[in-house]
């Protein structure tokens, strides 16, 4: 709880410290660039093509990715791109400073029809499941024996881009009041080549705490994990179609930590995500 | 091809001279088309008499976020083929009203300030009828701000 407190006075400090002295987030974007988006505007794209990300829990099946929705909309400060929401404190042409609250992902593995799961993609799946596997996806895995809750987590979040590299870091506390768990996520994108398409390397990792990993994947009196780092790597191309298409292609690899592997509950020590289709913007 | 000739119309004497036929197959339909022809092309004549040509200048207004009206010197010009009594509007700006008495063309130019886009009018003198219109647009630019990388999520 104290740290709780103390991670939300900081917070608040930072919050003041870059509003009072926070350049417009609108200065400074030229419109021709494609990191540059329209204030006030809803933007919604649907990726369509042929994927799956594999699951870790005991006999569960990998994760369709086919039809994937990506929402976004950006007001002066505020922002929401799928159920990310921020609001950003600071924005300079490579910096930006931002709160955010963001749903942790690890319930996707537990529950089919997680609200994560649309923007993960599941749709597919779901429209071919049988009122019996429905059911069945509705309840939490069979080798657990308790639900995992839909949780939020908020915290402070850095970005750094430049062209098609990028940094992130964003350091995260859950506040739906399920495990009061942290969370630290880094990536850094690379360009391999960047041409009329982009082929681009991300490496990164996500660090949880003791009370996020204990939450999904501990089981009480069996099994008490501490923490855990997940790091990944993401090979990916993408090249513009024409002005409403492009083709995306992408592998994730991410290897779980041991402390997540010795789960009961885990089967597998890593998890793969690959994807190949289309992505088309209305 | 032979011709004879024919004192009287009607369908059974066409069927009775290869003259008739041709009057009936080809003479008439000529006639009817070239009738409607040149008819069409009096009327048009008097149409396009009449026709006047309205030019504004700018016909474009844009506007950053910052400016919240367009203030421009609008020049309009018209020329009309017949002289006219014309007199120019604007719509919503009853302020605005210039006339002209029996001219082919016109020029005016006026100093305005406008939200929206401006519309001018050129309506006869006498019966306020519409002759021509044209209108200022606005457009506004868009406001723009970086959008958050998120090197860390799977689709970006």
């Amino acid at each position: 709880m104290r740290s709780y407190i103390t991670a939300i006075s900081y917070t608040i400090i930072l919050a003041t410290c870059f509003t009072t002295q926070a350049t417009s987030a609108a200065e400074n974007c030229d419109p021709s660039h494609d990191r540059c988006i329209e204030i006030g505007q809803l933007n919604l794209e649907l990726a369509v093509g042929l994927g799956a990300k594999t699951n870790p829990i005991e006999d569960s099946d990998p994760i369709p990715l086919i039809f994937v929705p990506q929402i976004s909309y950006y007001g002066e400060r505020f922002f929401m791109e799928n159920l990310d929401l921020g609001y950003t404190l600071f924005e300079s042409v490579n910096h930006s400073i931002n709160l955010i609250a963001t749903p942790d992902y690890d319930r996707v593995y537990f529950h089919r029809n997680s609200l994560q799961n649309i923007f993960m993609g599941n749709t597919l799946k779901a429209r071919e499941s049988t009122e019996e596997s429905l059911i069945m996806d509705e309840q939490p895995s069979a080798h657990s024996s308790r639900d995992r809750n839909i949780t939020y987590l908020a915290g402070l979040d850095w970005t750094y881009g430049l062209d098609h590299f990028s940094m992130q870091l964003s350091y995260l506390h859950e506040i739906t009041g399920e495990h009061h768990g942290n969370e630290f996520r880094f990536a850094t994108a690379v360009p391999l080549v960047q041409d009329l398409w982009v082929l681009s390397a991300t490496i990164g990792a996500t660090w949880k705490s003791a009370e996020a990993v204990d939450y999904y994947y501990g089981e009480k009196g069996i099994y008490s994990p501490s923490s855990a780092v997940n790091p990944f790597l993401k090979l990916g191309y993408e090249t513009q179609l024409n002005n409403k298409w492009r083709l995306k292609i992408f592998g994730h690899y991410e290897r779980l930590d041991n402390e997540i592997v010795n789960s009961p509950i885990v089967s597998k020590n890593e998890v793969l995500s690959l994807f190949i289709g289309g992505i088309y913007s209305f | 091809m032979r011709c004879c000739h024919c004192s009287s119309g009607g369908y059974i004497v066409f069927k009775e001279c290869r003259c008739g036929f041709f009057i009936y197959n080809y003479f008439f339909p000529i006639i009817l088309i070239s009738y409607v022809y040149f008819n069409a092309a009096a009327v048009a004549s008097e149409v396009h008499e009449d026709r006047v040509q309205l030019k504004l200048n700018p016909r474009l207004c844009t506007l950053s976020k910052d400016e919240p009206r367009c203030k421009a010197l609008v020049r309009i010009s018209w020329t009309s083929e017949a002289k006219q009594s014309l007199c120019l509007k604007v719509v919503n700006r009853p302020d605005v009203n210039h006339c002209w008495k029996q001219n082919s063309q016109g020029n005016f130019g006026i100093q305005l300030a406008f939200k929206n886009d401006l519309t001018v009018e050129l309506r006869d003198s006498r019966t306020q009828s519409l002759v021509a219109s044209k209108t200022i647009s606005i457009v506004r630019e868009g406001e723009y701000r970086h959008r958050r990388r998120h090197p860390w999520d799977l689709f970006q």
